[in-house]
């Protein structure tokens, strides 16, 4: 069996380190290697200059004596080829003549080719009995009485120098080169911990999370990370107030149930007419608890990640619908939308919200009603928030009442009677959005005026 | 009245079925949306009550496609869930009111007249033709303002012609619409009850019959007589 080895897997640091390691390598080598090259170029001149001035100070020395031959003159201008093994030798080879140098005494070396008249050749190098030489080698010629006399001129140098230098000149150069790489590979190591560590310290406070011991990852985390924090801690937020909804919900339905089942049970002695009331009564009190608590049940509420939900389509489906069932009171709706308002949320929410409240405005209206919806921008925040406000013409509801109406935490089985559930709904769900809802009496209108305000 | 009901639940059905007859309804059930798409496409009603949640075709594809093939009586939607998104939904497809479960029967039956009325085109629950009104809400029957006291049957002969005025109606149609299904289709007893109907809410300041026989065609309720 092999481990199986995926590289999405494969830990961000190993991802840089490798990459970083990989990329230096890659980097110091070509360094290395055209440096190497520019060097052996640079010396290579060097002595190929230094050759050639050796050769056209020998020629300079270089005459031709009463008989017709060569001759050169005893003061050579270059010293050393006048110290034996001093590493710089020349020959002059004619028909028939053959002089060598005195540094050449004691070296052998292999008599230069014979050139035509203005060839030259570098040889680089000429390797002769395990040595190195650097030679230069020109065809040469004097114009003499006694005719044309053709020589070489070779000067030689022994490359034992040339190679050492260049062996020192790479030795350091890699030395260097790896020297750098390990200090590199350091700061990278360095940096990466360094920029890494915000993600360290998440995955820390993930683990607290985890173990209940922090109810939110802490906001001070580098920009790149505080969109996906920021995202988190309100993903967290939603759940727990879900949570809580849903608890409060069942804690809720067991109570309320609690009641209406108490009367029947204490009732039980009763004659059977009047039990037949109270039953009646009770199971009808049961039914409006259960249908409350159900549609309570289902508000998604506030949602991290939803696309936004076009407000006006919903609005439109709804009094649509309302205008179909209610055709005999003709009622005249004056809708204001700001454009491209949008819900973020989910949309069932939405239609409870603007359908309770439109129909509790149908209900209640003369023959108008009036929805304005706004958008609601707040500083740093990509989505918008909403402002709803639905008014009708009809008798208003009394200060008393309107309190009554908002209070939270009022179960259902005390909640005010007259509105039916959906405004309960309606406070549930703009509380699970952690919006606000506001009773007013329009001042046009004169009716109920309901303003909801639901932050981005 | 001929009414269509598609439910599942057998309970309410059942109990919807015989409360419907008690007021006075012809009532044709089925129970699931197949069999109820076939009653609708195949009968004719003056209105439908459907369930959504039907097994074999849903609540919402029996009206869309009863709506689709122009069929134009009223329908009555009962939804569950009670959501905003199935009552627009329902009523979108072509509904014309919703009622969410669990309901009082008074509620159901009102808005069944009420739609009945509406798509005959009274928005009150008072028909009115000539000197006759008939009060869906109450029950009652006047002529020239005076109270006329009719059996049930003659009410939904009544009832039904007056929200069909102006239409001849055939005494088949007439039997179909107020007579269940296993009552004795004798068009004599039709005539015998027009007759007497005809009798009992004849005006005494006018001489006009507001229901006309048609020969071998039917009746036709008209408020006015034809100047002709």
């Amino acid at each position: 069996m092999f481990a199986s080895f995926s590289l999405k897997r494969f830990s961000l640091t190993n991802r840089l380190l490798t990459t970083a390691t990989l990329a230096l390598i890659v980097a110091l080598s070509l360094i290395g290697v055209v440096m190497d090259q520019a060097f052996k170029e640079k010396t290579m001149h060097l002595v190929k200059e230094r050759l050639e001035g050796y050769v056209s100070a020998l020629i300079s020395v270089i005459d031709i004596d009463e008989k017709g031959e060569l001759n050169v003159h005893e003061n050579l201008p270059i010293p050393k080829l006048e110290q034996p093994v001093s590493g710089i030798y020349a020959q002059i080879n004619s028909k028939n003549f053959n002089w060598s140098s005195i540094s050449m005494i004691g070296v052998e070396l292999p008599p230069p080719e014979k050139l035509l008249i203005g060839e030259t050749t570098f040889d680089a190098p000429l390797k002769f009995q395990g040595k190195d030489f650097f030679r230069m080698t020109r065809g040469l010629v004097y114009d003499t009485e006694f005719g044309d006399i053709k020589f070489t001129l070779s000067v030689s140098e022994d490359a034992k120098n040339y190679f050492r230098e260049l062996h020192e000149f790479e030795d350091h150069l890699w030395m260097w080169l790896l020297l750098t790489s390990i200090i590199l590979l350091g700061i990278q190591g360095l940096i990466m911990n360094w920029s890494l560590r915000p993600l360290k310290r998440l995955t820390e406070n993930l683990v607290e999370l985890e173990k209940g011991k922090i109810d939110s990852v802490s906001d001070d985390y580098p920009p790149e990370l505080a969109g996906l924090t920021t995202s988190l801690n309100r993903l967290l937020e939603n759940e727990r107030d879900n949570l809580n909804r849903q608890r409060k919900t069942l804690g809720d339905l067991a109570h309320s149930l609690k009641t209406p089942l108490a009367i029947i049970h204490s009732g039980i002695e009763n004659s059977a007419e009047t039990n037949k009331k109270l039953i009646h009564e009770q199971v009808a009190n049961m039914n409006e608890i259960v249908e409350y608590q159900l549609k309570r049940a289902a508000v998604a509420g506030h949602r991290t990640f939803t696309v936004g939900v076009p407000v006006i389509d919903k609005l439109q489906q709804i009094i649509r619908t309302l205008d179909k069932v209610t055709q005999n009171k003709k009622v005249q709706t004056h809708l204001q939308v700001a454009p491209g308002a949008e819900f973020y949320g989910e949309h069932g929410d939405l239609m409870e919200l603007l359908g309770n409240l439109l129909e509790n405005a149908y209900k209640w209206c003369d023959q108008n009603v009036s929805v304005t919806i706004k958008t609601l921008t707040l500083l740093n925040r990509k989505r918008t928030g909403l402002i709803i406000e639905i008014a009708d013409d009809g008798p208003g509801i009394n200060v008393k009442k309107r309190n009554q109406l908002l209070e939270r935490g009022v179960r259902d089985d005390e909640k005010v009677k007259g509105h039916g559930i959906g405004l309960s709904i309606v406070n549930d769900i703009v509380e699970s959005y952690h919006g606000k809802i506001e009773i007013k009496q329009h001042a046009l209108l004169k009716g109920a005026h309901f303003i909801i305000t639901l932050p981005p | 009245m001929k009414i269509l009901l598609i439910e599942d639940d057998d309970n309410l059905r059942d109990i919807l079925e015989k409360r419907l007859k008690e007021e006075g309804f012809v009532v044709e059930i089925a129970d699931n949306g197949e069999e109820g798409l076939y009653l609708a496409k195949e009968f004719e009603y003056d209105l439908a009550i459907i369930d959504l949640g039907l097994p074999k075709v849903s609540g919402m594809e029996v009206i869309q496609t009863i709506r689709g093939d122009d069929i134009s009586y009223p329908v009555l939607v009962l939804t569950a869930r009670g959501s905003w998104q199935d009552k627009v939904m329902g009523l979108d497809a072509g509904a014309d009111d919703y009622l969410v479960k669990p309901f009082h029967f008074p509620e159901l039956l009102a808005r069944v007249n009420a739609l009945v009325r509406r798509s005959a085109g009274f928005s009150s629950p008072e028909l009115v033709c000539g000197y006759v009104t008939l009060n869906t809400s109450t029950g009652e029957v006047k002529s020239s303002g005076k109270l006329v006291d009719l059996t049930s049957y003659e009410y939904k002969v009544l009832e039904y012609l007056m929200l069909h005025q102006g239409v001849v109606v055939s005494k088949s149609t007439l039997t179909e619409h107020i007579y269940h299904q296993d009552y004795d289709r004798d068009s004599n007893v039709i005539e015998v009850f027009v007759g007497r109907l005809r009798r009992k809410i004849q005006s005494e300041e006018s001489d006009h019959k507001v229901i006309e026989t048609l020969r071998g065609r039917g009746y036709r309720m008209r408020p006015e007589a034809d100047n002709a």
